[in-house]
């Protein structure tokens, strides 16, 4: 029988081993630890791994287990987090120079806190981009191919779970943050409900946008991570992770808004995607063409937002340290200085019209019965990490920025729940991502949807070849653990 | 500290942070753009849209 490395194991699958025994926590976390050398010095997805203090709580999950304590799933779970979540005793350095002899933080971050008590292996931070904005994430590097990037800003979360340096990871969406490493990575990125979880202890890019989420292998894991996150438990009915298993998508109404969210795609990114609504019909969806007129407003309403409230976060060192503005990213410099010169007046339209966008939404899914919509996650896959733009099929170069945004800020607007999940790879052998949104704080609904999807089709079993996977098709087999 | 009424009404600490003239033109044409693009908001119709102060839960509900 072939067998995976623990490491290559779903988080739900480790989870399942530990209680028959199987593999412990702290095994586990030693094939973890032995991983990492070997992804670390090429993808670059950590700024620190914490080994003696992931090796404490993986003992302690151990013992917790030997003494019939059960904190839930996350228990003996290799996490990483994005070094813009504090955790106790550690530097928060949110990728900026700006924060590099910054003191460790006193206190966990509450989603943090949450975690570690459910017995969680806080095995590192993760790369972020430079105050979680941007797409790129430097230094990190995408596993499916090292000289592209692993999106952003979570790109390190992305990156380490793509390679199973961590089996889930933490990260931040303000304007897709999450979605869109996950989807240039492979792995699943879910933003929740705008205010369901709580961003203390988490650095600010825009108060109005923040949203804490998961990165994971699965539909399910990240669902998992998200009601750890949340403290909602394993019998709370409402648990996101909670949804049923019925393997088909009867009585579920898809809408397809093909203005603005199919304009622009790469031809390998709407193939894969128009394949995927021909899978979720034969899965027994109504998919439906549901237009969005208010699209490329709600885009604009969360740029706008964005990019006045990261120049107010931000605004004691604009005003008083020209010293450490400089130590910023020029272009993230430039970002901010623009942010804070746009008028009060424009700000407070974009406020407004951050109802109106909602309104027309909310319209949306009532006028068509919906119970989601889908499109791409982006109009392109993973981009050269020396020459970042997107380059479309008629060889025009479209801004990386800009480019991987379009799609997912929309819903940074609206604030409902939006999910990626792998729909297939490009000719390159790069991961596309597909995109749902659903209702406000029915997560649960829309996870089962993308659940059903990732069952029928099982993209998450192909792996980097980084890590020994195929990129080309042939995905690991179903496996029992080797140790 | 408190910021004086010269910090809130020009950007001149932001000008000492970066003085190049050329940079400054990159910086007014990035505003231009932005609120240029903010116009695509005139669409919507604002009309009876209220400004809500925190998040509304019950924001999907329709009537």
């Amino acid at each position: 029988m072939t067998v995976l490395h623990p490491p290559d194991l779903t988080m739900g699958q480790a989870a399942n081993a530990f209680r028959t025994g199987a593999l412990s926590p702290v095994e586990l976390l030693e094939a973890v630890l032995e991983r990492i050398p070997a992804t670390e010095s090429t993808i670059h997805a950590y700024v620190v791994v914490l080994a003696e203090e992931a090796n404490d709580a993986a003992r302690n999950a151990e013992e917790l287990f030997q003494k019939g304590v059960d904190r839930g799933p996350l228990q003996g779970i290799p996490v990483g987090i994005k070094d813009i979540f504090d955790l106790a005793g550690v530097q928060t350095r949110c990728g900026s120079l700006v924060r590099a002899f910054v003191d460790p933080a006193e206190v966990d971050a509450a989603t943090v806190a949450r975690l570690r008590w459910q017995g969680a292996v806080l095995v590192g931070k993760t790369v972020t981009q430079e105050f979680a904005a941007g797409v790129v994430s430097a230094p990190a590097r995408n596993p499916w191919d090292v000289d592209r990037v692993p999106g952003g800003s979570s790109g390190g979360s992305a990156a380490a779970v793509a390679v199973s340096s961590c089996l889930v990871a933490v990260g931040s969406d303000t304007g897709g943050s999450i979605r869109i490493p996950a989807s240039v990575t492979g792995t699943v990125g879910l933003k929740p409900t705008y205010g369901s979880i709580s961003t203390d202890g988490v650095f600010p890019l825009s108060w109005a946008l923040d949203t804490v989420g998961s990165i994971a292998r699965t539909v399910e894991d990240a669902a998992k991570l998200l009601d750890a996150m949340a403290g909602r438990d394993r019998v709370d009915p409402h648990a996101t992770a909670s949804f049923d298993h019925r393997p088909d998508l009867h009585g579920v109404r898809l809408g397809v808004p093909r203005d603005h969210f199919f304009e622009r795609l790469q031809s390998d990114v709407l193939e894969h995607v128009e394949e995927a609504l021909t899978t979720l019909r034969d899965l027994g969806a109504e998919v439906m063409e549901t237009p969005w007129p208010e699209a490329a407003a709600a885009r604009v309403v969360a740029l706008l937002l964005n990019r006045v409230e990261s120049s107010a976060v931000h605004d004691a060192l604009i005003r008083h340290a020209p010293d450490q503005m400089a130590l910023l990213n020029p272009d993230l410099r430039m970002r901010l200085d623009v942010g804070s010169r746009i008028p009060a007046t424009t700000y407070m339209r974009a406020l407004r019209g951050r109802e109106a966008i909602k309104q027309s939404m909310a319209r949306l899914f009532a006028e068509y019965r919906l119970d989601a919509l889908v499109t791409p996650t982006l109009p392109a896959t993973a981009v050269s990490a020396d020459h970042p733009v997107i380059l479309h099929d008629d060889q025009d170069e479209e801004p990386v920025a800009t480019g991987y945004t379009r799609l997912t800020m929309p819903f940074n607007a609206t604030g409902q729940p939006a999910l990626s999940i792998p729909c297939g790879f490009d000719s390159a052998g790069l991961p596309v991502g597909l995109h749902f949104a659903g209702r406000p704080n029915e997560e649960q609904h829309l996870c089962r949807i993308a659940h059903v999807y990732e069952q029928a089709m099982e993209w998450y079993r192909y792996r980097p070849e980084l890590i020994g996977g195929d990129r080309t098709g042939a995905a690991p087999p179903r496996t029992n653990i080797s140790h | 500290m408190e910021p004086s009424a010269s910090d809130t009404e020009s950007p001149t600490r932001l000008d000492q942070a970066q003085p190049a003239p050329e940079r400054e033109g990159a910086v007014a044409r990035q505003v231009d753009a932005l609120i240029e693009i903010a116009t695509k908001l005139d669409d919507l119709d604002l009309t009876d849209v209220p400004l809500r102060s925190s998040y509304d839960p019950g924001w999907f509900e329709v009537e």
